[in-house]
């Protein structure tokens, strides 16, 4: 009897582990996120400073190698580190990097930061809008990883959730700010810099540390 | 008690068995991704697979170059009964 309960158990163990497997694929990895977290909260810094020694505010424009690749190699940087802690979460489970999970992720994330890229690119001749500009990646990195939502932890969901409420309520406010208080000085605190630092540094280093404690919690 | 005749033999092979989880998991999985995803050989995936269809578990079908396999209504109905006895075995040592 305890033979066919060993049994049973270690049946039933595998089917968990092979259907997690299956439906459960986790894009972000909690040190890529907090890494990419960092560096975007230095360079928004770092940004910051520089639009402030030269008075640039609310709705300026920055040079494309002041703004724009920046956080292209940023988010280069960031990529290839989670790529690199994605391989090695894969290699100790003992799965293939591209596995269905890496393809189902690539295929969920990649259309919509392609579109965030080319929007983007396409407004580069016209001069940066920094504000614009990081509205647009804000909403299509939101819609990325809404679109894992079938298969991510409830983690990514509420990280891509995250994104997209506050890329949809930055686009009411200046609307209805543009519309209603032209003149007003609110929001002027609110740059293009600070956006990046505040959505893509904050949420990820928070998304990081929930993921981290959470863990913690599960092990102990 | 539990009726130990109940447990599927086609299922319970572990094989079988691992192929069976995904497709409960995934609606569709196509013949290479499962070779990637399990490690098995196309000798053996492909023995394995012809039993679940065989047994009606499974349906396979071929568009260009790709096989896809998927679960039948059978087949799903196997598994939820296949797991739902192992939970009761489980269940039982525990009380």
């Amino acid at each position: 009897m305890s033979e066919l309960n060993e049994s049973a158990a270690e049946h039933l163990q595998v089917i968990r582990q092979l259907m997690e497997r299956a439906t459960v694929y986790r894009a972000v990895s909690v040190p890529g996120a907090l890494v990419g977290g960092v560096m975007a909260l230095g360079l928004g810094a770092w940004q910051s400073c520089r639009m402030d020694k030269q008075g640039l505010m609310f709705n300026a424009h920055m040079e494309a190698r002041e703004f724009f690749w920046p956080w292209i190699v940023v988010f280069f940087v960031a990529a290839i580190l989670n790529g690199c802690m994605l391989k090695r979460e894969a290699d100790r489970r003992g799965e293939a990097f591209f596995s269905s999970g890496m393809k189902m992720g690539l295929g969920a994330l990649l259309p919509p930061l392609g579109i965030g890229f080319a929007i983007s690119v396409l407004f580069l001749p016209m001069g940066v809008s920094p504000l614009g500009t990081a509205v647009v990646w804000i909403l299509c990195y939101g819609l990325g990883l809404h679109a894992t939502g079938g298969f991510a932890p409830r983690s990514i969901k509420l990280l891509g959730h995250a994104f997209m409420a506050v890329g949809t309520s930055l686009v009411l406010l200046w609307t209805g700010i543009a519309w209603f208080a032209p003149n007003s000085t609110v929001v002027q605190w609110i740059t293009g810099p600070v956006l990046m630092a505040g959505v893509f540094g904050l949420l990820h280093v928070v998304y990081a540390a929930g993921v981290w404690v959470r863990s913690r919690k599960k092990a102990a | 008690m539990i009726d130990f005749s109940q447990l599927d033999k086609v299922i319970h092979e572990r094989g079988r068995l691992s192929i069976m989880s995904l497709l409960a998991a995934r609606a569709e999985w196509s013949f290479q991704e499962l070779k990637s995803e399990l490690k098995m050989s196309d000798g053996n995936l492909i023995t394995h697979l012809r039993t679940l269809q065989e047994a009606g578990y499974l349906e396979m079908e071929k568009e260009g170059r790709v096989t896809t396999c998927r679960l039948t209504k059978a087949g799903r109905k196997a598994f939820d009964g296949y797991v739902a006895v192992l939970a009761q075995v489980v269940q039982q040592h525990k009380g």
